[in-house]
């Protein structure tokens, strides 16, 4: 890692995306008390990770991208060996293993074993596990790596729901449309280095790379060119052939948007639809990172 | 990360709990073979009820052996038999611990919970080698039928098997947890911590018969074997504790065994704890804290390394999830 600084709020989602070899891994291990950094200073919650690595330990859950279970044992015991291994007291523990269970939507395995769940199932439990000692800050690299669709769909859910309980999640990812539809801010790495951080929308204004408005309309599609013209924030207009439709591609922000959209309007062109299709995340990542791998 | 201490939730004030649960998972490791057989409940008596019949079968054959067909071992070679065989679990026993831990991807979660490195390495060590004792208490019928039978043993035979035992089995499971401890496999484990152990208890008692017989010199009686090798140092305790002197004036030697053993056990799990410390990169020493003067780079790579700013002109922002400004690092 060379020169990362960064910073969190609470109840904050956090998307780290970056190649391979970026140091995405390296960073959360830093972060997991598992990796002592040579330089340079990590706190969580106020808490040194390199000098109190033990009180970071209780504050933080941590989910490696590569993890194995006990096979041997049932779903509640492998949760409950974990709350022990957290200090949390026998009789607190049935009442947590039930809530976490009924969290990861695997309250019907609690009697199962282990051995027995499938691999979405299995990341669930992961999961649970990690949210036994009711951490504050959520450390998941690569959560659904090697996920069939419909649980890659079930892990995004539960994340979406830690969201709303307020968790502050740090997460790594390949699937880049999935981390676009619920982080509230990402940062791209690249060969250790953090090359971009902030919302989606701010990295869109800080990269150039426009939006797309797909514009649908009834009337006035002739003077469209001609109205939009002299925007300077209109960097090109495609017209679909045969169609109603048009793209504007557009360097301004929401607001700028509504503007536009307003100018089209009051020049008669009544427009019945306006969808932006944004340069999404993986546009973003492939045009801020240079493909390199450290 | 996650900052502002001020802003924080209050926590569930939580009173922490005792004990090692690793420890309790370890020693109950091999009964939960049974559980895993998926078979209903009267089947698994009925497999235990043949286990055990079983081992009364054989318990019942030696009483009938010694008591009607004059079988009678000699006491002693049952006690060097059974030290050998200790020798030869307890390395396999401990190995696997950590490395297979890893291997199976479970170990950085442990290492994240709230037990301290001496409490894996404690819960590893005791687990394993208090399940291995827990399995030499299931002999004692057989002891008990040796000694109504006719075997004789002999107070300073007992003695001399727990002196020499008990650090034998510390002293050999930490040297196979520390394999496993530096080892990425299993099998890697395994294979270095037999070899290690072959080589104190086998390879060195042979070299030095070997020596001597080479050497032409068999006057000498066996030294340094005596220290590393528990089943010949048993005898030279033995012999010693009984005036027998079986080693000559090299019997005290026997009692250097487990003061060798105990020496290897906590330099073992010392070394174990330094590992898995270790595992998490930089010793201290070479620790750097925020602000100190960064190590010169081995090589630059590209334009931007080591620059401190960020690629491409993209400007860090100052919001959620933000990068903070140079003047603003810790």
């Amino acid at each position: 890692m060379d020169g990362l600084n960064l910073h969190l709020n609470e109840g904050e989602i956090f998307g780290f995306i970056g190649p391979n070899g970026a140091g995405k891994t390296t960073t959360i291990k830093m972060i997991a008390t598992l990796l002592r950094p040579t330089a340079g200073e990590i706190r969580v919650h106020g808490v040194s990770v390199t000098e109190k690595p033990e009180d970071v330990r209780s504050i933080i859950g941590y989910m490696p991208d590569f993890f194995g279970v006990y096979d041997d044992v049932k779903v509640w015991e492998y949760l409950d060996f974990f709350a022990a291994a957290y200090k949390i007291p026998r009789a607190e523990r049935p009442g947590i293993i039930n809530d976490v269970l009924e969290l990861t939507d695997l309250s019907s395995k609690r009697d199962s074993f282990v051995e027995e769940l499938s691999r979405g199932m299995k990341q669930r439990l992961c999961l649970a596990k990690t949210l036994v000692h009711e951490p504050m800050l959520l450390l998941l690299d690569e959560p659904a790596s090697g996920l069939d669709p419909r649980a890659r769909i079930e892990i995004r859910e539960l994340l979406k729901e830690l969201r709303r309980m307020g968790k502050t999640i740090f997460i790594s990812s390949h699937i880049l449309s999935e981390l676009a539809d619920f982080c509230t801010s990402i940062g791209i790495l690249e060969q250790g280095r953090l090359i971009a951080a902030g919302s989606v929308e701010e990295i869109i204004a800080a990269t150039g790379i426009h939006r797309t408005l797909e514009v649908r309309a009834t009337t006035g599609l002739d003077r469209v060119e001609q109205v939009l013209a002299g925007n300077p924030l209109v960097q090109e207009v495609v017209f679909e052939p045969d169609t109603d439709r048009f793209h504007v591609a557009f360097a301004g922000e929401l607001d700028d948007v509504a503007d536009l959209l307003k100018i089209l309007l009051d020049n008669g062109i009544r427009v019945v639809q306006a969808v932006e299709s944004a340069s999404d995340l993986e546009e973003i990542f492939l045009r801020v990172t240079k493909g390199q791998v450290s | 990360m996650a900052d502002g201490a001020g802003t924080a939730k209050p926590r569930r004030p939580r009173r922490p709990a005792r004990g090692n649960p690793l420890f309790a998972r370890e020693f109950s490791a091999p009964c939960r073979w049974l559980r895993r057989l998926r078979s209903s409940t009267w089947r698994r008596v009925l497999m235990l009820l043949v286990v055990g019949l079983s081992y009364d079968a054989l318990v019942g054959l030696l009483a009938w052996a010694m008591l009607v067909g004059d079988f009678t071992p000699d006491p002693e070679v049952v006690i060097v038999l059974a030290l050998a065989a200790v020798c030869l679990l307890v390395p396999g026993t401990t190995a696997p611990a950590i490395a297979g831990e890893r291997q199976r991807g479970s170990w950085d979660m442990l290492r994240v919970t709230r037990l301290r490195t001496g409490q894996l390495v404690g819960g590893k060590l005791a687990g394993r080698v208090g399940y291995l004792l827990a399995f030499a208490a299931l002999a004692l019928p057989l002891v008990v039928v040796m000694v109504a039978g006719d075997l004789e043993f002999k107070r300073a035979d007992g003695l001399a098997t727990l002196l020499v035992g008990l650090p034998t089995v510390f002293g050999l499971g930490a040297l196979g947890l520390y394999c496993s401890a530096r080892c990425r496999t299993v099998g890697s484990a395994l294979g270095t911590a037999y070899a290690v152990a072959a080589g104190l208890v086998l390879l060195i008692p042979v070299g030095e018969a070997l020596w001597q017989d080479l050497s032409q010199n068999y006057s000498n009686d066996p030294s340094v074997c005596l220290v590393t090798s528990p089943p010949m140092a048993w005898v030279a305790v033995a012999s010693q504790l009984k005036g027998n002197h079986e080693f000559g004036d090299n019997s005290w030697l026997g009692f250097c065994c487990p003061a060798f053993y105990l020496l290897l056990g906590i330099v073992g799990v010392l070394l174990t704890r330094d590992c898995v410390d270790g595992e998490t990169g930089a010793r201290p020493g070479r620790w750097r804290p925020a602000g100190a003067a960064p190590q010169p780079k081995r090589k630059e790579q590209g334009d931007h390394a080591g620059s401190g700013e960020p690629d491409q002109g993209v400007p860090q922002r100052p919001r959620g999830g933000r990068a903070e400004p140079a003047s603003e690092r810790g």
